[in-house]
């Protein structure tokens, strides 16, 4: 769960219109715009965004050794190289 | 279906008969992983040109050869095959094809091919010679690697593949076995199994003594060896 809070921007800009800041950022929030109003706190049973972990790309594994390369020409070098 | 050669290659290969053998391997198979066994440079440079997979294990042949073979299994594996074939450097399959291959791949665990041993020449078989063994199998059908803990005659896979009916692991081919071909190589393997199987413990006598003298009346034609791997197929 996240803590938000309901802050009114007082300012010419934004004419009172109201905007949900987290709590981590509350603070230096309210201290960039010297006229938001905290007007009350809430939470959102919003989970915590998961940003999946990028796939992992296959490895180039060599049999003989276990050196992993990053790419199949890299594991086709090393095999001409070391193991052929 | 991805088909992986095993072999081990030891000295003096180079002179014989390797060459044909990784031809097969080139025909018949993605890749290879060929471990050389106290090999020649001559070995080590005739198998790179075919650009295998290769590396060396120098232990002595006639006491480590089930940990020398389980470790060439263990790193076939890190090419994850879905089948292997198993050639020893003087051995070929004239009449399988790949297809042929992918075929057995697919249906059978293990396949056991009609080794048969040439003779004196490129014509003629060695008929007390002939017999079933292991030349292909599905790693992934057994998470066993262990070879046969024998010194020496430890298989060509782990024992799983060699326990398979013969009615699922037969298959109607012949494997080519030229190392006993000439008399000087048959006299050289005699004296090689006095040092390491003395008492024949590992191998029966017979087979040792027929490598010195076959007798009368002990050697085909290439078409009796033909008609003798049908009668065999027919008895499954």
């Amino acid at each position: 769960m996240k803590k938000f809070y309901y802050v009114k921007r007082n300012d010419e800009k934004h004419k009172g219109s109201q905007v949900e800041i987290p709590a981590e950022h509350l603070a230096q929030t309210l201290r960039t715009h010297k006229t938001w109003q905290v007007m009350e706190e809430t939470t959102n049973e919003i989970s915590d965004v998961v940003i999946p972990e990028a796939p992992k790309l296959p490895a180039f594994h060599c049999p003989i050794c276990g050196l992993e390369s990053k790419s199949e020409h890299g594991l086709k070098v090393h095999k001409a190289r070391v193991h052929g | 279906m991805k088909i992986v050669g095993q072999m081990v290659v030891g000295a003096g290969e180079a002179d014989r008969w390797l060459d044909l053998s990784l031809k097969e391997f080139a025909r018949l198979c993605d890749d290879a992983v060929i471990v050389t066994c106290n090999a020649t440079d001559k070995e080590k440079k005739l198998i790179k040109s075919y650009g295998f997979w290769t590396y060396e294990d120098n232990r002595e042949w006639g006491r480590y050869q089930p940990d020398i073979k389980t470790d060439l299994l263990k790193k076939i594996l890190g090419l994850h095959p879905d089948w292997i074939l198993v050639l020893d450097a003087d051995e070929t399959v004239p009449t399988l094809s790949r297809k042929s291959l992918e075929d057995i791949g697919q249906n059978r665990i293990s396949a056991l091919f009609y080794v048969t041993n040439l003779w004196n020449d490129e014509q003629h078989y060695a008929k007390a010679l002939s017999f079933w063994n292991v030349r292909g199998y599905n790693p992934n059908a057994s998470s066993d690697t262990q070879f046969l803990r024998k010194p020496v005659h430890c298989g060509n896979a782990p024992p799983y593949y060699y326990n398979q009916s013969a009615k699922e692991s037969y298959v109607p081919h012949i494997l080519l076995h030229r190392g006993l071909m000439l008399p000087h190589d048959r006299a050289r393997k005699v004296e090689r199994y006095r040092v390491y199987d003395p008492h024949a413990i590992h191998k029966g006598k017979q087979y040792y003594d027929s490598l010195s003298s076959l007798g009368d009346g002990s050697v085909y034609s290439e078409s009796e060896v033909q008609e003798k791997l049908k009668s065999e197929i027919a008895r499954l």
